[in-house]
């Protein structure tokens, strides 16, 4: 009822409808392809350059939170985005528009990969298509590995040897039988380098 | 294909939206759901492979080939449970969001985000090689992973694309 009275404050453009804010996110969603940087590029040609939600600033803070949030990284950074412009409701919306759809997609895809199976062609087809798919999980792996071990290099030899050794070992591991649980091993790594930091912080501090 | 009988849906729930909560990024949950169900053999090395492979070339964000996974280990009940398991640990950014900016700079928390990290790198490419032997090791499965590599490091072609070399290069 106040805002009636009040000048109009220099906020952001106003909130787009909670319809508008769904439909964005399914396009967003049907045209993305394997996510990475070209889903990114869609969103911030979405969010930044034409509905101007946010700032490319706050663009990047957000994707960052993304990358230490559980779960599907841009489903996350969809919930903040909705967030941002439309509070809960927007943030839920999201959600929806960019999942159900791309689920229910992913889904008839997989019905009629289902029915075509047993074909000689499909079976041709996955023997090309699946190490295409490995080799793209491989470069995601590469991708997360890359900025971790930089970092690691950058806080000296004790903690880039430690990197190595983590990455290597929790791969080793895994390679026994029985093998380790993955949470196990998770939090082992955890442990470890959150010790390994620590250490770090009280020698680097106690230092001249 | 599996033979087994259709996956109990909420199990299946349980073990994705488990997986999902420790694991970051599409693939993140990879580990930790390949080892949990191969041991239980509720899925082979190659139904998983194939679900990687056919949740790729779907659209969506990364991370949807769970889905296609509940498909084929439990059909269209057992595709809705992993929807709905990994609609919601992402929701956990909203509290991210309010605790990150406190404690960013902690070292305990710093360290361990980073050992955790580093840990499902190393695991993770534990299991693409596990899924790549699950389909038959030979020349040209050899040349298409190594390509895939290069174009996906180049990154100047868009992923769909490197799929779709994959696949005809595998008719051939």
């Amino acid at each position: 009822m106040q805002a009636l009275t009040e000048p109009p404050a220099p906020e952001p453009p106003s909130a787009p409808s909670l319809w508008r804010v769904f439909l964005l996110w399914v396009q967003v969603g049907v045209q993305s392809f394997g996510g990475g940087a070209a889903t990114l590029t869609l969103i911030r040609q979405m969010a930044v350059v034409r509905e101007e939600w946010l700032t490319d600033e706050q663009f990047m803070m957000d994707w960052a939170l993304c990358q230490i949030t559980p779960g599907i990284n841009l489903i996350a950074f969809a919930i903040l985005i909705g967030r941002r412009t439309n509070g809960i409701p927007g943030a839920l919306l999201a959600l929806a528009g960019l999942l159900v759809p791309s689920a229910l997609l992913t889904i008839g895809m997989t019905a009629i990969y289902r029915q075509v199976q047993s074909l000689p062609v499909t079976q041709r087809v996955l023997q090309g298509l699946i190490p295409a798919a490995i080799g793209l999980g491989l470069v995601t792996a590469y991708n997360m590995g890359k900025p971790l071990t930089q970092a690691g290099i950058q806080d000296g030899w004790a903690i880039a040897t430690l990197t190595i050794l983590l990455l290597l070992s929790s791969g080793a591991v895994m390679l026994l039988k029985p093998a380790p649980s993955v949470v196990e091993v998770l939090a082992f790594g955890g442990l470890l380098f959150a010790l390994a930091n620590l250490i770090r912080h009280r020698w680097s501090n106690q230092a001249p | 294909m599996e033979q087994s009988s259709p996956m109990n849906p909420f199990a299946l729930f349980l073990l994705t939206f488990k997986a999902s909560l420790l694991s970051t990024g599409g693939f993140g949950n990879i580990p930790s759901l390949h080892r949990d169900l191969t041991t239980l053999r509720l899925v082979n090395d190659r139904t998983f492979a194939e679900a990687v492979a056919v949740g790729q070339v779907s659209p969506g964000p990364n991370g949807l080939w769970v889905v296609s996974l509940g498909y084929l280990v439990g059909g269209l009940p057992g595709a809705l449970a992993t929807v709905v398991a990994i609609a919601f640990p992402p929701l956990l950014v909203l509290v991210v969001r309010l605790v990150y900016r406190r404690v960013r700079n902690h070292p305990f928390v710093e360290g361990f985000m980073r050992g955790l990290s580093l840990a499902v790198v190393g695991i993770f490419v534990v299991v693409m090689w596990k899924l790549f032997v699950a389909t038959g090791i030979d020349v040209k499965s050899t040349c298409v992973l190594i390509a895939s590599i290069g174009l996906g490091l180049w990154g100047r072609i868009p992923v769909v694309a490197i799929l779709a070399l994959g696949a005809i290069a595998g008719l051939f």
